[in-house]
């Protein structure tokens, strides 16, 4: 039974759904799913709702929540991926307080994975996370390119071929006369975006996934890495991010582990994938579950006498 | 704003309301279908809060299987969406009394929207871009997987055509569309039994359109596109549920609000 929930971050509230497991045995342990994009708790496919579903069955606790001002929580916010950090962290202390848990693992999928990461680097030992599980992770800030999102400058060739070339040419060509006022407020539009130029967020926002990399490689808690085989970022993550090891996640004394979903692509997007996923993220917990809590923060760097980690941001 | 569930225990609803106080109407919120309920959901909560702020309630509510309400994909069906907006609507009537109540819908929010005016009348319906036809909508949205494997898996030969995901509905078995699993009552109800109602006995109707889609608002019944209380707009936005933009569709909402300023201000025409 999901309960919802009000999460406190800087002032905003965050609005969030917590599935409950059925039962509960061993360890208390939650998994915060961070969403890749500024869309809703549910994700695409509904595939963050199944997943909570399908974890609080096995018997975990589920937190799924929508950034400040955006979506189901209150307010209005032009989102910024400082604020999106921040209520990423807020996520994670709330969780960890609020159902008094004995191990938080942080569920991100493309762009939510990185911000699992960052998260897992603060210097407040209650917004870390004590494993991680990382699906199509955004970790190469050269595949951010976001016209859609206002951030990028627009490469007026592309627009070209997406409004010219797609769909029914013929029948374009014969309602153009009559479509002449829309498409002259379009090439307004891309003028406009053509020539603002690359805002500051944009830079921000490639610095915060340029960091993923160093991050990851820092990271010495338990960490499983998802991808789709099909999924062009595992090519980026692999030949770009990471060619030949050069993080060094192999030589680590807890190295990441991988699965691969064959024909996957970045979001799983079918019921067989989906379930690959579920059962990937269900064999990862388990193994957790049977860990002592002392062993993870060991593992986690979470040890009051370490030092704490560079800060996230 | 208040987050809640609603509707009745096997059929549980999940809605978001943001009723201001002393409201001046109320908006029940019919979201658009699949990836495209994805690709809007921020945007029109965004518009839901600034309607708010303009001190009209709205109500968002996710129909039976689909977001954070109850059930699985496949319990998705139309009828059953048309049952969640009465739900929904009733839901509504209740925190706003006699004040005017209105539908608002997207895509096939739209058609929702209409159909559930033709079932319980509304004092308004606000319609952008509707699907007018759903048999070719569904059409459509069986294509996608088509696509998605041709161009996102670099499948050279894709394992299946339309005709033969018709062929499995048709032999009583749900077909998986990009992750979503459509049953075959999904498919009866969309290809087959319904289509947009000749009857319209809301007389306080508002669609906008953009100019690529004047073919398919042309195919609205009469009833839907003449008379005096009709208003029927194109506005310059680009098609925003297309992708997960930012962009708010700034000419959709400008011209929702105009209308409803006007129309709210001199009254709602009920004769």
């Amino acid at each position: 039974m999901p309960e919802l929930v009000s999460i406190p971050a800087d002032g905003w509230t965050l609005h969030g759904v917590v599935d409950i497991p059925r039962q509960s045995r061993g360890q208390r342990i939650g998994a915060l799913l961070y969403h890749e994009n500024y869309n809703t708790k549910f994700g695409t496919h509904r595939l963050f709702r199944e997943l909570a579903d399908c974890l609080a069955c096995a018997g975990f606790y589920a937190l799924r929540y929508d950034d400040r001002g955006m979506c189901d929580s209150p307010g209005i916010c032009e989102l910024t991926i400082a604020d999106r950090l921040a209520d990423a962290r807020a996520a994670a202390k709330f969780f960890r307080a609020a159902y008094k848990l004995d191990v938080v693992v942080g569920w991100g999928l493309c762009l939510g994975a990185t911000l699992a990461l960052h998260t897992s680097a603060s210097p407040d030992p209650q917004e870390q996370l004590d494993a991680l599980i990382l699906c199509s992770v955004l970790a190469d800030p050269g595949i951010v390119s976001l016209p859609q999102f206002g951030y990028e400058r627009v490469e007026v060739s592309k627009v070209a071929q997406e409004f010219f070339l797609r769909g029914n040419v013929l029948r374009k060509l014969l309602n153009a006369p009559r479509s002449f006022r829309s498409w002259m407020s379009k090439l307004g539009v891309i003028v406009r975006r053509h020539s603002r130029g690359t805002p500051k967020e944009l830079g921000r926002m490639k610095a915060t996934i340029a960091r993923a990399g160093s991050l990851l490689a820092a990271y010495n808690g338990p960490c499983l890495m998802i991808f789709g085989d099909k999924d062009s970022y595992l090519t980026d993550f692999t030949e770009r991010v990471n060619p030949n090891d050069r993080l060094g996640l192999k030589k680590k004394a807890n190295p990441p582990e991988w699965v691969w979903i064959e024909n996957g692509d970045h979001t799983f997007s079918s019921r067989g994938k989906t379930e690959q996923l579920f059962e990937a993220t269900l064999n990862f917990l388990e193994r957790l579950r049977d860990q002592e809590r002392s062993a993870l923060a060991r593992l986690a760097g979470h040890a009051q006498a370490e030092q704490p980690r560079a800060a996230a941001v | 704003m208040k987050v809640l569930y609603f509707g009745e225990l096997s059929r549980r609803l999940f809605g978001i309301l943001d009723a201001p106080a002393n409201a001046s109407a109320g908006i029940v919120f019919c979201p658009p279908f699949g990836e495209e309920m994805m690709t809007t959901y921020a945007r029109l909560a965004c518009w839901g809060k600034q309607l708010a702020d303009m001190g009209i309630a709205v109500l968002r509510f996710h129909p039976y299987g689909t977001g954070e309400s109850g059930g699985h994909f496949s319990d998705f069906s139309v009828e059953g969406a048309l049952q969640d907006t009465a739900t929904a609507i009733n839901y509504m009537r209740d925190r706003i009394g006699a004040k005017p109540l209105g539908l608002f819908g997207l895509r096939f929010g739209g058609f929702l929207a209409a159909q559930s005016a033709a079932r319980t009348p509304a004092d308004f319906v606000l319609l952008w871009s509707p699907v007018v036809k759903l048999s070719t909508y569904f059409r459509e949205l069986l294509r996608t997987r088509l696509a998605a494997e041709a161009v996102h898996l670099g499948v050279q030969q894709v394992s299946f055509t339309t005709q033969s995901m018709v062929n499995e509905f048709e032999a009583g078995r749900s077909v998986d569309i990009l992750g979503y699993e459509f049953s075959p009552a999904l498919y009866r109800d969309m290809a087959k039994a319904f289509s947009w109602p000749e009857t319209q006995a809301t007389r306080n109707v508002l669609v906008l359109s953009r100019s690529s889609e004047q073919a398919s608002i042309g195919s609205l019944p009469q009833k839907w596109t003449t008379g005096e209380t009709v208003t029927k707009k194109v506005v310059a936005d680009l098609p925003f549920w297309e992708n997960f933009s930012s962009v708010f569709p700034r000419g959709f909402a400008d011209s929702t609000q105009s209308w409803l300023d006007e129309t709210l201000t001199h009254g709602i025409n009920n004769a």
